[in-house]
């Protein structure tokens, strides 16, 4: 037990702290060193790692080695009755091919331009709403609301294009109705390609929003309480607490979700907007996946698809690893 | 020790079954959309799957590819070949897999398929069935092809459907249909050679051309009533038609008081003009012809510009139904069914039948509707657009080749369910006399030498109950409405006129048909078509202005209507334009 002094301000005995020995900061900062070679750990923890295999087995199977396969048709001319490793090397005719395409410049303005819009009008609804729930005093209400903005996400896309048509068509759509009543004219809103992302992004908002906030949920449930307790005594009204301590105690999850947002900053959503575009908003709807779907899987050019999904591929690592710094210089916090 | 044992053992089960499932294939049994519906797989207890290469075949007196001799047309009258003399080459102890997929109308699985059963018990087989909508089926049987999972048979139900079966064939994925043909003799019967070119890529048949179901029946339907109303006759131009289309949305024809009414629509689901489509046929051909002598195409002579002039027009002044581009074809029905539309394009006998169920039964909605004779814009003859075209191509699985007595099981069983041979019947319209002895009959007419069935319809709808509905499916591997009718009744009143109307349009002159002596790359007329789409659909809204036409024209040929030209003008030994 170690000797106690006293303490002038409380009276009570507070215990005193042994010295540190000298090299004690230095001996942390050291790297981890294990005493014994891998095949004596394999050995010694054999059961876990026994366990672990057919999760081993399962993502060197159904992830990376189609990964590997996928990189390797990207730079083949695959062909169906040779397999992948029998078709002839095109070196990268493939991409060639990609951006030598007269769709392509548009097809990746569009798919850039949807994601930004997807991730400025996407990603901090979820955040709102997750410390308006964490703030919410009445619990009954708070799960009824909770439950009521997660449906949305278990519909299908295609539920969800019925949903919209419904709203927006212009024989029997509520919102046309709406107009009609107003004294407006009707609008052929799935055919104006001005009105072709709003509807998308909001319609993607209202399926996800609610799920979208489980993430924040599970990190402000971290934060101690009593961060909130001692600000209230210390006269902090609601907006500084969500100020001062909710914001910057899920700052490392915003900024998690954030990098990895943009590194699917290529990938735009492509299921939805299949379902949702018509030939009439196919300039501004047309993106990277959807042309993929139409010249690689209908048209069955593997290759180029293969090729297609290595530069989003690229793009998004390249995009994760520039915000992961960029984090870390202005924040001090990143994913790694 | 037993917790170790356990974890350990565990583990190896887990790893079998990541291991298990890497290895396995999916068969088409597996990985459904939203739209597939897949019959049972391989019930395995009595299946005896034949060796590969083991496949026996009877007495095997089958021509030989070369030897196959192609009608120069379709038979007036055709008959069902000598059943057993044709298919002794069928060793019929033997059992087979079939895996068979194609592109149905209803594509929901049925809980008890009657039809399959009845086909596997005389077949000797055990049937996959797969059946999805047009889209889904091409890009599933790529997958399937692609995955090494091919099905045995496709059965395409679209002549545009083409250019898949050239790309597979490419690929070396599938047989060469002249080694199916010389054991279908039926089949043989109206392979004419015509389908035959059609079909060949290169010297090889990627495919067996198909009767289409609805052989040029399809044809610009009019509101009779309407037009006695409004005072006008028949339209024989442009011109008329449009103001037909002026005063239906206009004039209250269905005097109900209310602004409800309309001319017409595409329903095409936002995919391209759908009905509106046969419009285009007022102002010349629509597509691939020679005219003086050169290649020609309706982008160059001002058909496709003045069309979609007419079509600006009607958009322009809201002639058109709400959402008549993006609507789907079954949403738009209801417009039609509930008397707000003018114009149809329809098969005469459907709409009858649809319009006569829709009202309950009341007969005089049968005489709302007649179809127009072809109108034209130049004064000359009006005419529709080319027919004799394929209702689509069966592809076959090259693996067949490998086992000839599955290849000849195959053969034996398309053919036999081909119009009129023994089991023709059996899938068609829910199910034959086979499916339904209690409701189902076959008449043959005798004047005539033709069949149609003679169903208790109502008794039937009892018992195809919803959840059998997919069996309506096996309707698309062989139907067809070329030679059948329909039985006469007071208690079917639509099925005279219906089958009068669709001979009526069937009998309309129709412009050259130059697509079945044609073979254009399929690639470049995908890619042309998704262009045309979107840039026609511009013009219409007003997005894009028709004084933009030549230079439009400039960017059609560089996306592709050049190398189309070039392409067409050889194969036609015509001259460029």
């Amino acid at each position: 037990m170690p000797k106690a002094k006293q303490n002038l301000l409380s009276n009570a005995a507070v215990p005193v702290r042994k010295p540190l020995p000298p090299a004690y900061g230095k001996q942390i900062m050291e790297p981890y060193k294990p005493k014994h070679g891998l095949r004596h750990r394999i050995l010694q923890h054999r059961t876990l790692y026994l366990l672990f295999i057919p999760v081993f087995a399962y993502f060197v199977l159904f992830k990376y080695w189609p990964i590997a396969m996928a990189w390797i048709v990207a730079f083949k001319e695959l062909q169906l009755g040779s397999g992948v490793f029998d078709s002839p090397w095109v070196g990268l005719q493939n991409f060639r091919d990609i951006f030598g395409s007269p769709d392509i410049p548009n097809v990746i303005r569009n798919t850039i331009e949807i994601s930004l819009l997807r991730l400025l009008f996407g990603f901090f609804p979820p955040i709102l709403l997750a410390i308006m729930f964490h703030d919410m005093v009445t619990r009954r209400l708070k799960k009824w609301l909770q439950t009521f903005v997660y449906i949305p996400h278990f519909f299908s896309w295609v539920i969800v294009f019925g949903v919209v048509f419904g709203f927006f068509s212009v024989g029997a759509g509520f919102v046309n109705n709406m107009l009609d009543a107003l004294g407006f004219a009707r609008h052929e809103f799935l055919l104006d390609a001005n009105w072709f992302r709003p509807i998308l992004i909001g319609s993607a908002l209202w399926k996800e929003v609610g799920w979208s906030t489980i993430i924040y949920l599970a990190a402000l449930a971290t934060v101690d309480a009593q961060l909130y307790e001692a600000a209230v005594l210390d006269g902090a009204g609601p907006l500084k607490r969500i100020r001062y301590i909710t914001l910057p105690s899920i700052m490392p999850v915003v900024t998690f979700v954030l990098c990895i947002n943009l590194g699917f900053l290529l990938n735009a959503g492509g299921e939805q907007v299949l379902l949702f575009y018509n030939d009439a908003v196919m300039d501004r709807a047309d993106i990277i996946d959807t042309w993929v779907y139409r010249e690689g899987l209908a048209r069955l050019q593997f290759s180029i698809a293969a090729a297609v999904g290595l530069f989003q591929s690229v793009i998004g690592l390249a995009l994760v690893v520039i915000c992961n710094a960029f984090a870390k210089k202005i924040s001090g916090r990143g994913i790694w | 020790m037993i917790r170790k044992t356990s974890s350990a053992a565990v583990s190896l089960l887990l790893l079998l079954s990541v291991l298990l499932a890497a290895c396995s294939n999916n068969g088409g049994n597996d990985d459904n959309t939203t739209n597939q519906a897949t019959g049972n797989a391989a019930k395995g207890n009595n299946a005896k799957e034949n060796d590969a290469n083991g496949g026996s075949a009877g007495t095997d007196d089958a021509a030989k590819p070369a030897d196959l001799t192609y009608p120069e047309k379709f038979p007036d009258v055709p008959k069902a070949v000598d059943y057993d003399a044709s298919y002794a080459y069928d060793d019929m102890s033997k059992h087979y897999n079939v895996d068979i997929m194609l592109n149905g109308f209803v594509n929901q699985p049925a809980t008890q398929d009657k039809i399959k059963d009845f086909y596997e018990k005389t077949f000797n087989m055990t049937l996959t069935f797969t059946h999805l909508v047009r889209d889904d089926l091409v890009n599933k049987t790529n997958v399937r092809f692609a995955s090494g999972s091919a099905p045995d048979v496709v059965a395409f139900g679209s002549s545009d459907d083409r250019s898949v079966a050239q790309a597979l064939f490419k690929q070396k994925q599938l047989l060469d249909a002249t080694e199916m043909l010389p054991y279908m003799p039926q089949m043989m019967t109206y392979v004419t050679q015509e389908y035959k070119n059609w079909a060949t890529d290169n010297g090889s048949m990627v495919g067996i051309p198909r009767l289409p179901t609805f052989p040029d029946v399809w044809g610009n339907f009019i509101r009779q009533d309407w037009l006695k109303k409004l005072g006008m006759e028949m339209p024989k131009t442009p011109d008329e038609l449009f103001a037909y289309a002026k005063a239906v949305t206009t004039q209250d024809p269905d005097g109900n008081g209310k602004a409800d009414t309309y001319f017409m629509g595409a329903a095409g689901g936002g995919q391209g003009w759908g009905m509106l489509g046969g419009l285009m046929d007022m102002f010349g051909h629509r597509s691939w012809n020679v005219k003086d002598g050169k290649i020609n195409n309706p982008m160059l002579d001002g058909t496709t510009k003045n069309y979609l002039t007419f079509l600006k027009k009607l958009n322009d002044e809201k002639l058109l139904a709400p959402d008549w581009y993006t609507i789907q074809w079954e949403p738009f029905k209801a417009y039609t069914m509930q008397n707000k539309i003018g114009m149809v394009n329809y098969p005469g006998w459907n709409l009858l039948q649809e319009q006569f169920s829709a009202s309950k039964g009341d007969a005089a909605t049968i005489e709302n509707w007649a179809p127009v004779p072809p109108m034209s814009a130049t004064g000359e003859e009006g005419k529709l657009g080319p027919g004799g075209a394929p209702g689509g191509i069966y592809i076959f699985s090259k693996k067949l080749a490998d086992d000839p007595g599955k290849l000849k099981r195959i053969a034996h069983f398309l053919d036999a369910v081909q119009y009129p041979n023994k089991y023709y019947w059996v899938g068609n319209q829910g199910g034959g006399p086979e499916i339904w002895p209690d409701y189902t009959k076959v008449v043959k007419d005798e004047a005539a030498g033709t069949y149609y069935y003679d169903s208790d319809m109502v008794k039937l709808q009892n018992d195809m109950k919803p959840e059998l509905k997919g069996m309506m499916d096996w309707q698309s591997v062989a139907y067809t409405l070329i030679w059948e009718k329909h039985k006469y009744s007071p208690e079917v009143p639509y099925n005279e006129p219906g089958d009068k109307y669709q001979d009526v349009v069937r009998a309309y002159p129709r412009q050259t048909n130059y697509d079945m002596l044609l073979n254009l790359p399929g690639a470049t007329v995908n890619k042309l078509s998704d262009f045309t789409k979107k840039n026609e659909i511009a013009f219409v809204l007003g997005n894009r202005d028709l004084a933009d036409w030549d230079k439009y024209v400039e960017e059609w040929k560089k996306a592709g209507g050049q190398e189309l030209i070039d392409a067409a003008a050889e194969q036609l030994k015509a001259e460029k334009p």
